[in-house]
Parts: C-alpha cells; structure tokens; sequence
C-alpha cells in the first residue's frame, strides 16, 4: 500500500512538476534569456555623413531545438537607410540550429545631410535585441550652391549679357548637374563653362565651378527688367538663383532716299542731289550720326548736314546728299553705298548709279557731218546743174 | 546702162521737159523724176546683174554658215560663260563655235567686196563704152548720174544687207525658239544700219576709182588692193609699229596709256576697225568703253548692260567717222566727175 501510495506520489509530483513547471517554465525561457542571443564585436562605432556602416551580426542559438525568429530594426529617430542580408539575400526571418550560430549582414548607409551627434538602433531576433550606436563626428550637408557674382546687369536690347556665377557642390559626393534656365518666350540662355556651351556639369565634392551665363534678349524687346530663374540641378540635390537683365532700350537706324528709289542717273562729271531719310528705328535716343559714303574712284559724296547731333526713337531727319561723278567714269551702272553712322548703329543704302555719258561728242560727231554735207551740197551747187 | 530702154522710159518725160524748156527756156523742173527712173533702171540692172547673184550667193552662204556655227555655239552652253545674259538673241551675231566665223566678222570681211564689186565699174565702163556721152546729152544733169548711180547701189546694198540680217534674225527664231525683246530688235537693226554704211563707204571708194580711173579693171584692182591691205596688211603694220613703239616694261602708267590711245588711233584709221568696234558695241550691251580702262574707272562698276541710248552714244564717234568719210568719197567723186570732159569714145 506504502509502495502503492508512493508510486501514486511520485506520479502525482511528476504530473504537478510537469503540469507547473510546463506553465512556469515556458513564460521564462520567452522572456528571460531566450535561446536566441545576438552578437556583433563593435556595437558603437564612429562614422561620417554619407559612409556606410557594416556590421556583421551572429545569431546564436543557446535552445535545444531549432529557433526562427523574425529580423527586425529599430530606427529610432533618423529614416536612415539599412539593408540586412543574410547569405546574399534580404531576410525577414531566420531559422538557427540548437547550438549553432548564423551570420546576417546588416549595412547601414549616414545619410548626407546630418547633425553632429550619437544615433542608436537595434537590431532584434524574436525577443533578442542587440542596440548598436554610431557616432556622427561631424555635421554632414547635403546641399548644392549657386551663387551669381552680379545678378543684376543692365544694357541694351542688342547686346548680350553675360553673368558669372559659381556652383559649389557641398556634398559628400561628386554631382553632375544639369543647368535649365526658364527665360520668357523669345530670350535665349546660354550656359558656357571653359570656354564652351555646355548643359551640365560635373562638380566634386567640396570643390566648385564657374559658369558664365550669356542671355540674349529677343531682337524687339520692350524696356524693362526681366527676371530669369536658373537652375543646377540632378536627383539628388538642386541649387537655383536669380538673373535680371535690365533693358534700357534698342538702337535702330534706318537710311533710305526720300522716295525710296534706290537708283540715279547721273551725267559722267555732273552733279546729281539725292533727298535721304535717316530714320531711328529704336526705342533709344541716337547721338552724332555720321554720313559718309563709300564710291568709285574720283567720285564725291557731299552731305548736307554732315551729323546728326541727336536723334529721338522713332523720328526721321532727312539729309541732302550730292553725288559728283567722275569725269571720266564710264557709262553705264555704278554701285555707291550711303551710311549713316552712330556709335551703337549703323545703315546702308546701297544706290546704282546709272551714268550718261556726255552728250557733247555726239553734237560734235553731228556737227561734223553736218559741215561734210554742207559741202558736198556745196559741190552740187558749184557743179550741178549744167 | 542700157541706154535704149532707158531712152524708151524716159521718152515721156523727155517730151514734158521740152515742152516746159520750150516755155520757160529753163533745164527740165521734173528732173527728179528723170533721177529716179534713172534709180530705177540701175536698181533692175544690178539685180539682174550676174555679178549681183554671185555676191549675195557667197555672202548667203557665208551667213547660213556663220549662224549653223552660231546656233552650235549656242547649244554647246559657251553663251552662258559670256556676261550676255538677257541678250541671247544678239549672240547669234556674234558669237561662234570656233569652226565658222560669226556673222559679224563675216560682214566685216565680205562687206567691202560687195561694195567694190557693186561700184568699181560704175562711170568707167560707161566710159568705155561710150554710153556716158549719149547718156549726158539727154536732157538730164550731169549729176543726176552720178547720184543715181550711187543711190541705185546703196539701195540694192541696203535691201541685200537688210534681207540678210532679217534672215538671220528669222532662222536663228526657228532654231532658237524664243522671240527678241524690242531692244534686242532695235540693236539688230542699228548694226545692220552701221553695216550698210559700212559698205556705203566702200561704194563710195569704188566709185571714186571709177571716176579716177579710165579702165575698169584698174579702178578694180585699187578698190580691192585698198580692201586687202586693210583686213589683211594693216594688222601686220600695226604690229610692226606697236613693236617698235612699246614703252619699256619699266615705264610709268601714262607712257603706256599714251602709246595705247596711238595703237588705238592707228587702228581706228581702219574702216574695218570702226566697224568692228560699232559692232561690238551695239551686238554686246555690256560693252562701257573702247578705249583703254584704268582701274580707277572700273572701282565700283556693276557689269551690267548699256541702254541702247548709251551705247549709241558710245559708238557715235566711229559712225560719225564713217559717213563723214563716205560723204567726203562721194563728194571727191562728184567734184571729179563734174570736171571730167565727156566726149565720146573718150
């Protein structure tokens, strides 16, 4: 009966241990030490914006039996990037033998743009959590500048204005550019770095270029100031800034004859007065235009007047020219050009001179004939008739 | 001249002259009328003349020839290189395909022969033949003659140099297809007038000789000796001098302008010369100057073409130059003949 009971006793603890130590035991083997533990040697390291940081993490399995855990990374405050490999691959989850170890990979990329300072994170395997801090010694930037030398140029509508401006590429890394400009319907934005065009640059870090800027503005182009937003930029970052061309106003001259008839008759040695228009065709006031003329040899041009003094946009003055061929210029056509000549502007009217020769030969030539049948009539009065 | 029939078609006027001498005892008034049968007569005499058919066949030939070799030049692209442009039409005057000729030197050449041939008997042979004293003792001036003689010839001359352009102007129109511009009419017709004054001169020259000289064969040989030495030897002279006369090549601007204005005076001396140099610039509008250019002249000069009136003008100098000299012909001619015994069988 003793046996018995003892039998009946040593079954009963049997089943007590193993019906509370099943419900004691397991709540302490999740919470407490786990099978599952998580090692990696250098758990604070040191590093700068934009590095990358490995580390390579042992999980190790302490259990009795085979242990998969979820993986998992906690990213406290900044959105850092990371990977976690584990035999090449990206894992969620791994499966580690009893007693055994397996190695994950973890990659943890600075971002560019950071404050000095300690980062933490964790790195978790089911309830195993391994905290890895990193140290930023010094404050990364991720920007680009673009800096004009004079944004603000002034001129006129038919010159070209050329700013200066430098990239400084404030990144970790070497960025190539692409330069845009958004400059109103008609102006034209060209980029010149090193003497030639170019539509992007490349910059390394911490080191800039210089760009020159050449703005055409269209050919009638009211006065004003005109804003154009440039712009360097690629995925990664984008620097902008500001040009403003300054119009003052156009210079335009125009030359024609009063009649716009751009052809004469002059005699060989004569004198022939032409009326000319000398017209500003800008939006500026022209000063000291000057008329001159390129012709044949020996040939005169008089201006009356010589100058201009001053001339308003839009109004005409008209000039007297006297052309005073050779006198021994051929007949037939010569080519004469006019100017009209200021310091901004000048025009050309190009005349075809048609020249006659003199008549005078011709009346002698008549003459001479003339006085041969005055004397052949002559013989037939002397002789004729009988 | 064939005195009978003349006698025949004058019978008529002759009776009316003498009625009106019997009345006013004055010469007959209606010689002009007696001058232009006379005109007449000579015009039928030389189209019918063998000699007449003779020339115009050498000269048609000569023609056809020159513008087939025009015509050629023409297809052959040539024109094209020339400064000509918009004065196609003139081309076939002038220009030539290297095998034949053009038409103006043609002319130039042949036109003289005509006009000796047409002339060189025109007193002489009548002379001889003793035509001219019956003839003078019609009741017609002296002179008329004479002037009839030499109008009958001009005209036959000015109607074979009109038809002969005018058949050129008409074939090249077939071969080339596209009509003249007015201007380009007006041209042709001033050359052809220049050419028959050209041969007018030449006339003239044959008829002096005629009056001067007694045989006809004579005044012949002189007529085309004169011709010969012109289109022939005057050239080779003129060499010979310009060689002798050249400046060094180290003398200045005006020593070689004023030996070139001599070789061009000498030169113009010829007949020949005045006409080619007439021609050139009437047929080719682009031509400005005869003389010597200086290239002070040239500055600024646009190759363009001479209106008509100008090139005229240009020119004017070498017409005036002939007529002037185939009026002082005639009038030589005149003065001799009007001094000339006539007898009969002189």
């Amino acid at each position: 009966m003793r046996k018995a009971c003892r039998q009946a006793g040593i079954l009963a603890l049997i089943f007590a241990i193993l019906w509370t130590g099943g419900s004691w035991l397991k709540p302490e083997a999740v919470h407490a030490a786990g099978p599952l533990e998580l090692y990696t040697p250098y758990t604070a390291v040191d590093a700068a914006p934009g590095e990358s940081v490995n580390y390579t993490i042992d999980v190790i399995n302490n259990g009795e039996g085979i242990v998969a855990a979820n993986i998992g990374f906690e990213n406290a405050k900044t959105p850092w990037t990371y990977e976690l490999t584990a035999g090449g691959r990206a894992v969620k989850q791994l499966a580690v033998r009893p007693d055994g170890t397996q190695s994950l990979s973890l990659r943890l990329d600075v971002p560019l743009e950071i404050d000095k300072g300690e980062y933490s994170f964790a790195v978790t395997a089911g309830d195993a959590r391994l905290p890895l801090r990193v140290f930023i010694a010094e404050k990364g930037t991720f920007t680009s500048k673009l800096e004009m030398e004079q944004a603000n140029i002034q001129g006129h509508s038919d010159s070209n204005f050329t700013f200066s401006a430098t990239l400084t590429n404030q990144t970790a890394e070497e960025q190539t550019y692409a330069l845009a400009a958004a400059p109103d319907t008609g102006w034209e934005v060209r980029f010149n770095s090193g003497g030639s065009g170019v539509t992007s640059v490349t910059v390394e870090p911490n080191a800039s270029q210089t760009l020159s800027i050449e703005v055409l503005p269209p050919d009638q182009v009211a006065a004003g100031s005109y804003k154009i937003p440039i712009m360097a930029s690629n995925t990664n970052t984008k620097a902008e800034a500001e040009l403003e061309a300054v119009i003052t106003g156009s210079y335009g001259i125009g030359l024609t004859t009063a009649d716009e008839r751009l052809n004469a008759t002059v005699k060989a040695g004569g004198t022939k007065s032409l009326q000319l228009t000398v017209t500003n065709t800008g939006t500026a006031k022209l000063e000291d235009i000057s008329m001159n003329a390129q012709t044949p040899t020996d040939w005169e041009v008089t201006f009356e007047p010589k100058t201009i003094r001053s001339l308003e946009p839009g109004k005409t003055a008209s000039v007297q020219a006297v052309i005073r061929s050779a006198e021994d210029s051929l007949p037939g056509d010569y080519a004469l050009n006019l100017q009209a000549q200021s310091a901004q502007k000048s025009a050309d009217a190009a005349i075809r001179v048609a020249v006659k020769s003199s008549s005078l030969w011709g009346y002698i030539g008549l003459l001479i004939i003339v006085g041969v049948a005055a004397g052949v009539y002559w013989l037939f009065r002397k002789y004729g008739r009988r | 001249m064939d005195i009978k029939a003349l006698r025949t078609k004058l019978s008529g006027t002759i009776t009316s002259a003498f009625q009106t001498y019997a009345k006013k005892e004055e010469k007959p008034a209606s010689s002009s009328s007696a001058f232009w049968i006379m005109v007449q007569k000579e015009f039928g005499d030389h189209i019918r003349s063998w000699r007449f058919a003779i020339l115009m066949g050498i000269i048609l030939l000569a023609c056809i020839g020159s513008v087939y070799s025009a015509v050629t030049a023409l297809r052959s692209g040539s024109a094209a290189e020339q400064a000509e442009e918009g004065f196609r039409f003139l081309q076939v005057f002038t220009l030539s395909d290297g095998t034949l000729p053009s038409f103006i030197s043609f002319v130039t050449f042949l036109g003289p022969l005509m006009g000796i041939a047409l002339g060189f008997d025109a007193i002489n042979t009548e002379r001889s033949k003793g035509t001219l004293s019956r003839l003078v003792s019609q009741p017609i001036y002296r002179d008329d003659i004479l002037k009839a003689k030499f109008v009958s010839t001009l005209l036959v001359i000015a109607v074979a140099i009109l038809a002969l352009g005018l058949l050129v102007m008409g074939l090249s129109l077939i071969v080339i297809g596209y009509p003249p511009t007015a201007e380009e009419v007006w041209r042709v017709l001033l050359f052809l007038l220049t050419a028959i004054v050209y041969v007018g001169f030449w006339l003239n020259l044959s008829i002096l000789f005629s009056v001067r000289f007694r045989q006809a064969t004579t005044s012949a040989l002189a007529g085309i000796s004169l011709w010969i030495f012109f289109s022939v030897f005057y050239s080779m002279i003129l060499n010979l001098i310009a060689k002798g006369a050249a400046p060094s090549s180290t003398a200045g601007t005006e020593e070689v302008m004023d030996y070139q204005r001599l070789m061009m005076m000498l030169n113009r001396l010829s007949p020949s010369e005045l006409f080619n140099e007439a021609n050139m610039t009437l047929l080719m509008p682009s031509v400005r100057s005869l003389g010597p250019l200086t290239m002070e002249q040239v500055v600024g000069a646009l190759p363009s073409p001479l209106p008509l009136g100008q090139s005229l003008l240009l020119v004017w100098p070498q017409l005036t130059g002939m007529i002037a000299a185939t009026m002082i012909c005639f009038g030589l001619s005149y003065l001799l003949f009007m001094r000339q015994e006539i007898r009969s069988r002189s």
